[in-house]
């Protein structure tokens, strides 16, 4: 009986749990929906000159003019490094980037922040 | 996003391939990384030109096949020696209480693999890939077979991997909001997935104790 009613709560609290994963899910479905397809994030240390390019729409001869980059030079390079190669803070380079966005395109703080979990 | 997940992500550009297979192999042994979300920013990185959308897809498969094959193995060799232990205290098998109770359950878990493991172990690479770590180990400890287990995960894999690395050349720009509802929804699956089958259970031994009082 004991395990019965220990059972019962286990699968009470599966299903609360599963509604919340389920609401979060519905959320963040229809903040993707409002964004449309423009960027929800915010440019960060991780990003490389082709993905700003190519998530942001900025066009790659002012990509390369923004970051002081030569024809060829930072292919697979985040932005982080190529600060660190220019001995400048990666918030300069982000603030140079964003500053250069087009208006609908988020910045940091505007932008809804993703958390990530485990597998997947 | 998180410092770690941010340093993560700065991995990929730089390592490729080599960074997703080693990201997809821990997370089949359990090891809490977000090992879709970086497949997705794989996937986007290589929509920008920035790595080869083969290289970066069989990279993380490689990774992610040695590492099922890897908690196959723990799973096999933690069963063998948790049987070697039980012969020696019990040879003869006559002791009963918690040795015999624990014996039916792997029996039974053993049953229940061989019925819908095929199912359950392609399933749980992709769709409700929170249980894939923990149905490696079951997986090796009752000895379900090691040519299905592949087969069936190698298959799971193939879709894990492809789905995760074409959402993320596919959502560019938003891929971490993508891996973050793709992750959620997951857990709510794999929850729903728990109370089914606590109430099938429930309801089994439920009436099992009904026709026992009856007679």
């Amino acid at each position: 009986m004991k395990r019965r009613t220990a059972l019962i709560a286990l699968l009470v609290l599966s299903l609360a749990l599963a509604g919340l994963f389920t609401a979060r899910a519905v959320m963040i479905a229809t903040m993707l929906r409002n964004e449309g397809p423009a960027s929800t994030l915010p440019i960060a240390p991780w990003m490389t000159p082709r993905y700003i390019v190519r998530a942001y729409h900025v066009p790659p001869s002012e990509m390369r003019a923004l970051l002081d980059l030569s024809p060829g030079e930072g292919g697979r390079l985040t932005l982080e490094e190529i600060a660190a190669r220019r001995g400048v803070p990666v918030e300069t380079l982000i603030a140079r980037i964003e500053q250069a966005l087009p208006a609908d395109a988020p910045s940091e703080g505007k932008a809804p922040q993703a958390e990530s979990g485990g597998r997947p | 996003m998180t410092e770690f997940v941010d340093s993560l992500l700065a991995l990929i550009p730089e390592w490729g391939a080599l960074s997703l297979a080693l990201i997809t192999y821990l997370s089949c042994l359990a090891v809490p990384i977000p090992a879709s979300l970086a497949m997705m920013a794989g996937g986007a990185f290589a929509a920008a030109g920035d790595l080869d959308p083969l290289a970066i897809s069989f990279g993380a498969l490689g990774g992610a096949l040695l590492g099922d094959q890897s908690g196959y193995l723990a799973g096999r060799f933690g069963g063998v020696l948790i049987a070697r232990r039980r012969r020696r205290q019990d040879p003869a098998g006559t002791r009963q209480g918690g040795g015999g109770r624990s014996e039916a359950l792997l029996v039974r878990a053993r049953a229940l693999l061989e019925r819908h493991g095929a199912l359950g172990i392609f399933f749980s690479r992709w769709l409700l890939a929170p249980l894939g770590p923990w149905m490696n180990l079951t997986a090796g400890a009752v000895g379900f077979p090691w040519p299905r287990f592949t087969l069936w995960a190698a298959l799971g894999e193939i879709v894990w991997v492809g789905l995760y690395v074409g959402l993320g050349m596919v959502f560019v720009e938003s891929f971490p909001l993508v891996a973050e509802f793709l992750g959620d929804l997951s857990m709510a699956l794999v929850l729903l997935a728990a109370a089914l089958a606590i109430a099938w259970w429930l309801w089994r031994h439920g009436q099992g104790g009904t026709a026992r009082k009856r007679f």
